[in-house]
């Protein structure tokens, strides 16, 4: 017996049941070099799956009428009954807020004015229910569309990366931007047992060019030290390096990233005016969603991109407008809708303009709600509720659509639970069903198992409890 | 002394001295040597693997025995008095310490490992180089690359030892206890800030310091787990003396205000001060009833103590029907055992211990401005004290015991048979029936915890893996307890779970027998021939050999190691502001936390230097070593790049006076940690010549800092 089949034997008798990363299905060196060429995304060890043969064949028909996402998440929670479910509470609510109706729906001008000018063009979910009130748990849940403490959970990537992996394959040799974007959004999780490749790829972004992609020294200067690299590298970072793949895929990537110097897309895709900024509010989260506008319409490969506005946990002081001395203390109902308000306004209007927003589907939710009724006791906010909306619009969904409703039922007053579900299934709409719908509204069969998960059991794209069957929300598409 | 010579050295007779790495094979295979025992051992038994690259393990392996050895001793006497002249010469002094031994290859790791991939065929990697060992192993102690000065001496260095001795330097430098300090506070999670509140600056800085002092003192590891979990007091670690009440009003005894300022609130004189009561405050878990708090601790120390995160599973619900596809143990574990376990910490009362607390101090000298101090106070009360409080219009209890039946929360209902749970340690632990049961719960526990072998099993893994970028058990935080012992194989088509099972006993009880003490374990480790393998091999590698150690794997510096090199290279220190208990630190190792460190908006380049290099958060996202462009984007083009390759300051603008050869050989020497081959030194010394000098030279150091022998450990 060789030692080869000695080997091959002997693993067949002892199995290992949690595969190290190597020993994942591997990519073959051709395989490697495409996807670790494919732009600023790629990440070395990048191992490329071949889809038609780690799915187990779905069934269901998936709309694919959008070709990105953009996902606006408000972490943090924000409250329902004063934004998009808005429940006006004498002696409650605000009388600056000067609601306004459109088309049957009422909103919070003072906070919502931009985005009234958008109306005919969202659609809202009420009829929204998460499962944990706590914000890591619920937060991770949002975005994985899951649960994390389950044992699928816990190797789960985000909804981006999903997205990612199954549009890999639809990329252009030019295309230079990752499939997964992640603006302002340093805690979002990543790409959980698949390969790092399909990571969201972070940055904050500062109106200055992707950063790092100009060399302080001047191009000629960087030339020739980059030609003194390889010199002086030698085989080290070549495709046969001692070192092993490793150091292969990092002499790969250092090729991507050069590929990003000096590249006007680029920079004009990261770049902004001044004028344009103020246009989205001249905010952090205003300016990162400028900038995934722009990636959009750039059209370099990018097909999802999370954007997160942070501070909407207003467990005090909600409606209070003064600026105080903690700027934690700060944060309130008004400064968080002052950020969100003309950026979502612009993003809409803007994406129209340039007859982008039917390929794009903007989703905006938080973890959770906050509970209605009269504010809390002493702290005067709002605390965690888990009744919550959801806003889509673009991608093909129908604007002006209001789907479920809310009552005031149990005593904490208007906006307490869903009166009406408003959808086929007849109950609250969950997370796992907003998973569903953005991998229908891509073209994704949301009913896909993948049989590569590190535990042998399936994953599940959208997961299967014993509770409840998740399905997508076409009624979004009237 | 040795900067001296640096300067007056001619080149001829510093390039004899600092000959290139291949020269000083002959030396560096004095470790081979320590080689043949193990050699002779494994020879009775005929079972060692051929290697067909190798004539020292091949068909003629037999004359080698023996043979090897005195070969390698010749050689190394000429070494030696030829390095021994020269080093007289310019008045350095011979090692004094007595060659008692050559570098020990211990039978325990070395045995196992060989034994293994002996019996299964895999071919092992050579032994690595004198030059590679020692950047490895300064890294892997210390965090940092060699200092220029190391790298010759060590190279030159004769005696037979000088491996072991290194280790033995290494882990009495100051620079271990940063590193480590750095490895705990990411396995205890010690940030300021979590999604599940905020331990504040001072108590993240306190626990911080704690873990640097325990590890300057040497702590055995088992007495700082139990100061851990038995924390008490203050998480700032600040004296606050009795009487004060909420920052605003103070105690009787107090003439007024100011005096209570002066006596209690002294700035100066009350500094934060070592604590590990923020991870007892990390537990904080808002939302449900404060079961679910004492729940996270009992999953925290689970996962960190014991190498059991799936504890977390447990908390919910039993494993049987949900965990049968993760693990033998898990899947016959109990909520309740897990309830029991949490109901250690059930004295500790929510409403005192997980609110903050705020007190001004009085104004800073330094910059005129007044601080407030923000702190939790962690006690247990009294057994049988029960606290009670209103909640929905019931009377529910709120500490003292573990309540057995609630509703709500981040984990499904509580249904116990019982009103009560009562503390009971789930697992093996060889303190049963020892432990007074008078003592408070919390130490209780410790007790139980750090006499369960499963502790040092945990520890030694963690830290095994940290040197060799793999554990014996992985994932290294999933241990299956079922199947660890290969007498007793869990059946079914499980397998046993750590690849080398009684080497991983042998480390545990070896530490154990050792005091906890994690340098012996460390010296263990680094001392190993294992340790000290190559990273290349020759012929294929089968990425299935991985967890047969055979092959030294490489691994990406840390984010902060990295900074921290590029800092020490450049010979152009920087000074990085902290926070108000930790004003000032030099190197990045030296932070207390991964998240928005440094501080301030002069920190920002650095910030997002070392988050491009993925040192994770503590609370979600564990820190990575995997690559991205970013990374090449950052090497290349970032501000603290340009910074350290500035020609006005720095080690470079010192060498610009030096002669082509003697700039090169120290380049690659403060840099790369290495002597410059022929080819490379000839390079260098062409393109030193090509154009502008001194610009040539900044490009030089530009390249080595995007090399991969820079970027990568290997």
């Amino acid at each position: 017996m060789s030692r080869s089949e000695r080997f091959e034997k002997l693993f067949k008798k002892y199995p290992h049941e949690h595969h190290s990363f190597f020993a994942r299905p591997h990519a073959t060196r051709r395989q490697f070099f495409r996807s670790a060429a494919s732009g600023v995304g790629g990440f070395y060890l990048a191992n490329t799956f071949a889809p038609g043969e780690a799915r187990a064949e779905g069934s269901a028909a998936p709309k694919g009428t959008a070709k990105n996402v953009i996902f606006l998440f408000l972490r943090g929670a924000p409250s329902h009954v004063d934004t998009f479910d808005f429940k006006p509470l004498s002696g409650v609510t605000p009388a600056d807020f000067a609601p306004e109706t459109f088309n049957g729906v009422t909103i919070p001008m003072r906070l919502l004015g931009n985005t009234s000018r958008v109306m005919d063009k969202i659609a809202i979910v009420r009829s929204g229910l998460a499962w944990a009130r706590a914000h890591p748990l619920a937060q991770t849940w949002m975005q994985i569309g899951r649960n994390p403490t389950s044992a699928s959970g816990r190797i789960a990537p985000h909804i981006g990366s999903v997205v990612a992996i199954e549009k890999e394959p639809e990329r252009r040799p030019d295309q230079v931007f990752p499939t997964f974007i992640a603006l302002n959004s340093t805690s979002a999780p990543g790409a959980g047992y698949f390969p790092t490749a399909y990571s969201p790829f972070k940055t904050i972004p500062t109106g200055e060019g992707l950063m790092n992609t100009q060399h302080r020294s001047g191009r000629r200067r960087f030339e020739a030290r980059w030609e003194l690299l390889q010199q002086m590298d030698g085989n080290l970072r070549g495709a046969e390096s001692p070192f092993g793949e490793q150091a292969v895929g990092m002499g790969a990537l250092y090729e991507n990233a050069r590929r990003l110097m000096f590249n006007p897309t680029v920079t004009q895709t990261f770049s902004y005016t001044e004028k344009e900024s103020a246009r989205y509010g001249n905010t952090l989260f205003g300016n990162a969603v400028l900038t995934a506008r722009k990636v959009i319409e750039a059209d370099q490969g990018t097909r999802f991109i999370q954007v997160t506005s942070y501070g909407w946990d207003h467990h005090g002081d909600i409606y209070s407008n003064e600026p105080g001395d903690d700027p934690e203390s700060e944060r309130n109902i008004y400064r968080q809708t002052a950020e969100f308000d003309p950026a979502f306004a612009a993003l809409i209007e803007d994406l129209e303009a340039s007859g982008r927003l039917a390929e794009t589907l903007i989703v905006v939710c938080g973890e959770f709600g906050r509970t209605p009724g009269r504010l809390s006791n002493g702290r005067l906010g709002r605390d965690h509720y888990q009744q919550m909306f959801y806003v889509f619009a673009g991608g093909g969904v129908k604007g002006g659509t209001v789907i479920g409703a809310t009552n005031d039922a149990g005593g904490r007053g208007p906006g307490s639970f869903t009166s009406e579900p408003g959808w086929s299934m007849m109950r609250d709409i969950r997370p796992e069903d907003i998973e569903a719908t953005i991998y229908s509204a891509l073209g994704i069969d949301w009913t896909t198992v993948r049989t590569d998960d590190p535990l042998g059991r399936g994953f599940y794209y959208v997961p299967l409890s014993e509770e409840e069957v998740y399905a997508p929300v076409h009624e979004l598409w009237g | 002394m040795i900067e001296n010579w640096k300067t007056i050295l001619p080149v001829a007779v510093l390039a004899l001295l600092l000959a290139p790495d291949d020269a000083l094979r002959p030396a560096a295979s004095a470790a081979d040597g320590g080689a043949v025992e193990i050699v002779e051992v494994e020879a009775g038994e005929g079972s060692f693997p051929e290697h067909e690259a190798c004539a020292y393990f091949g068909a003629d392996r037999e004359k080698y025995i023996g043979a090897g050895l005195a070969l390698d001793w010749s050689r190394m006497k000429q070494r030696a008095a030829l390095t021994g002249n020269v080093m007289q010469a310019i008045g350095v002094a011979r090692n004094p310490r007595p060659r008692t031994r050559g570098d020990l290859f211990r039978m325990g790791i070395d045995e196992s490992i060989q034994r293994k991939a002996a019996a299964d065929g895999i071919p092992m990697a050579e032994l690595t180089t004198d030059a590679e060992f020692l950047r490895r192993v300064t890294l892997d102690l210390t965090g940092r690359i060699p200092t220029p000065d190391e790298v010759p001496a060590f190279l030159s260095d004769a005696s037979p030892d000088k491996r072991t001795q290194a280790v033995e330097r290494l882990l009495a430098t100051p620079q271990w206890s940063d590193r480590w300090a750095m490895f705990f506070g990411d396995l205890f999670k010690n940030t300021q800030r979590t999604a599940q509140g905020n331990r504040y600056r001072d108590g993240r800085d306190a626990f911080h310091l704690f873990l640097l002092e325990s590890l300057r003192q040497n702590k055995p590891y088992d007495q700082m787990a139990r100061e851990i979990i038995a924390a008490v007091g203050f998480s700032d670690g600040r004296n606050y003396p009795t009487g004060f009440s909420n920052g605003r009003t103070f105690a009787a005894g107090y003439s007024s205000f100011a005096h209570f300022r002066q006596v209690n609130n002294d700035y100066v004189g009350n500094p934060v001060k070592p604590s590990p009561v923020s991870y007892i405050v990390g537990g904080r878990t808002p939302g449900g009833p404060i079961q679910d708090t004492y729940d996270s601790l009992a999953f925290f120390t689970a996962r960190d103590f014991l190498g059991l995160s799936q504890m977390d599973c447990v908390l919910c619900h039993d494993g049987a029907g949900r965990l049968e596809a993760l693990s033998v143990w898990a899947a016959a574990a109990k909520r309740l055992e897990g309830w029991r376990m949490a109901a250690f910490f059930s004295r500790i009362p929510r409403y005192q211990s997980w609110r903050p607390k705020v007190r001004l101090l009085p104004i800073n000298p330094a910059n005129k401005r007044r601080v407030k101090a923000y702190y939790y106070y962690v006690e247990d009360i009294a057994p049988g004290g029960q606290q009670r409080a209103r909640q929905g219009g019931r009377l529910v209890d709120l500490a003292g015991e573990y309540l057995g039946q609630t509703e709500g929360g981040n984990r499904p209902d509580r249904a116990y048979d019982s009103r009560f749970v009562e503390p009971e340690y789930p697992f093996e632990s060889k303190a049963k029936g020892t432990v007074s049961q008078s003592l408070p719960l919390r130490e209780q526990l410790g007790l139980y915890l750090t006499a369960d072998p499963q502790f040092a099993r945990a520890i030694v893994n963690y830290i095994w893996k940290e040197f060799f970028s793999r554990g014996i058990v992985e994932p290294a935080d999933q241990f299956d307890l079922a199947r660890l012992d290969p007498a007793n194989p869990p059946g079914g088509s499980w397998g046993i779970q750590p690849s080398h099972p009684e080497l991983l006993e042998w480390l545990a009880v070896g530490f154990r027998k050792n005091g906890y003490d994690l340098k012996w374990l460390m010296r263990e480790i680094a001392t190993s021939r294992t340790y000290q393998l190559s990273s290349r091999f020759d012929g294929a590698f089968n990425p299935a050999y991985e967890r047969y150690f055979v092959r030294h794997n490489v691994k990406r510096l840390s984010a902060e190691q990295l900074l921290d090199a590029i800092v020490a290279a450049s010979g152009i220190p920087v000074t990085y502001g902290v926070s108000r208990a930790i004003p000032t630190v030099n190197f990045a190792v030296q932070f207390p936390d991964v998240v928005a460190m440094p501080r301030g908006a002069n920190g920002y380049h650095v910030r997002r230097f070392l988050d491009a290099f993925l040192r994770g958060d503590r609370e979600e996202t564990p820190r990575s070593r995997v690559g991205s462009p970013l990374q090449a984007l950052q090497l290349m083009n970032s501000r603290i790049i340009s910074r350290h390759t500035s020609g006005n300051a720095g080690a470079l603008a010192a060498l610009l006076d030096q002669p082509d050869d003697t700039l090169v050989t120290f380049l690659y020497l403060r840099v790369l940690s290495r002597l410059p081959s022929d080819e490379e030194l000839s390079f260098g010394v062409q393109t030193l010549g090509n154009g502008d000098r001194a610009a040539q030279a900044l490009n030089l150091l530009w390249a080595m800092f995007n090399k991969t022998d820079f970027y990568f450990n290997y």
